[in-house]
């Protein structure tokens, strides 16, 4: 009896490539299969060769001092446009490559009670190295609160803490503290 | 309203976040717009709504998702308004990049690899737009078909058969280069 031969088409190895997952029957092939495993090879190889070649040429148009004049730009134009209420999550944020989606950065949380004459920034600490690190690590994240003025509810503040604590905090947690909180709406003005 | 100190911290702040996505942001709107100046606008617009509009972001998808989704709205409207000036012009504006010069490494290799950045460019440059878009995000943007997905609302398997048709003309543009480099 005669089994004809499977051999993964380009589709398969680009899919395996873009997804970044295991494809246990691919790999398994893979690791019998010399010519399908050179395939693969080759593909990865022409596109990192353009991956590197692309990324260099912007990189080459966007240096260290266009990105910051970019940064100057962008702060310039924020200053124009202050949203009265500005509530961000813990979000990932690592540029590292093939691991885009399971890293927790920094996040900036800005509560402008305006009317009231308070304003705080709680900002998580520069340096999360994973969710599990930021959950066992409650202080680094209680000393990040950076800026607090006079007025601020000490209890408010821990659960804004506490939510930031999680790597996806809760949309209805921060939702009752959006809430809870007053919002100055009224003072945005996008630049255009 | 709010006072100058608070406001300047606020956005001192939010620095953090641009100068950790500013250069992949910048990448991709370049190869989006093909277009340095219009790219680094366009990174602006992206930086500025999302910042007046964390409030709006939900967390089923990761920031980066999010943001790249202003990120490529904000790269369309460039792109309509270049159209839109374009057609004002009688002609139209040499879109081409100027290549810059490589910084260390001997003449001739610096001369072979200014000329592949080129071809790879070039090639990209020729895909169709919808191709180019998906191998931005996908490729350049470290994304997968499925955050891409969620960043354009395409369908997954319409993202799959664009990034797959574009490595497919990428390889047979660039197919003569292998064994140069
Ligand atoms: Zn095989």
């Amino acid at each position: 009896m005669i089994f004809a031969e499977w051999h993964p088409d380009d589709e398969r190895l680009l899919g395996h490539y873009a997804d970044r997952t295991a494809d246990q029957t691919l790999d398994q092939h893979l690791a019998w299969c010399r010519p399908c495993h050179r395939r693969l090879s080759a593909m990865t190889r022409d596109l990192e060769g353009w991956h590197l070649a692309a990324a260099e040429h912007a990189d080459e148009a966007f240096d260290h001092q266009r990105l910051a004049a970019q940064r100057r730009g962008i702060q310039q134009r924020l200053g124009a446009a202050v949203p009265g209420r500005v509530l961000p999550f813990p979000v990932p944020g690592s540029p590292e490559r093939h691991a885009p989606l399971a890293r927790v950065a920094a996040a900036v949380l800005l509560v402008a009670l305006a009317g009231a004459g308070v304003f705080r920034v709680l900002q998580m600490p520069e340096r999360v190295s994973s969710p599990a690190a930021s959950r066992g690590a409650p202080s680094r994240t209680t000393a990040a609160v950076r800026l607090v003025r006079e007025g601020a509810d000490a209890a408010d503040l821990e659960d804004i803490d506490l939510a930031l604590l999680r790597p996806r905090t809760a949309v209805a947690e921060l939702r009752a503290l959006d809430e809870f909180t007053p919002h100055v709406r009224d003072i945005v003005a996008p630049r255009r | 309203m709010m006072a100058r100190g608070e406001l300047s911290a606020a956005r001192e702040a939010f620095d953090d976040i641009v100068v950790r996505h500013q250069r992949r942001a910048s990448r991709i709107a370049l190869m989006y717009l093909r277009d340095a100046a219009e790219a680094d606008e366009a990174v602006q617009d992206a930086f500025v709504r999302a910042f007046t509009r964390l409030e709006t972001y939900r967390d089923e998808h990761p920031f980066e998702v999010w943001f790249t989704r202003i990120l490529v709205n904000a790269c369309v409207d460039r792109q309509r308004a270049r159209q839109r000036r374009a057609r004002r012009l009688v002609a139209l504006e040499d879109l081409a990049f100027e290549p810059a010069a490589g910084r260390s490494a001997s003449p001739e290799r610096r001369a072979v690899g200014l000329a592949w950045r080129e071809a790879v460019n070039a090639a990209v440059e020729r895909l169709p737009a919808r191709q180019r878009e998906v191998f931005a995000l996908c490729h350049l943007g470290d994304h997968t078909p499925r955050d891409v997905s969620m960043m354009t609302g395409m369908r997954e398997s319409t993202v799959r058969v664009h990034l797959f048709r574009a490595v497919h003309k990428l390889r047979a543009a660039l197919g003569a280069w292998r064994d140069l480099r």
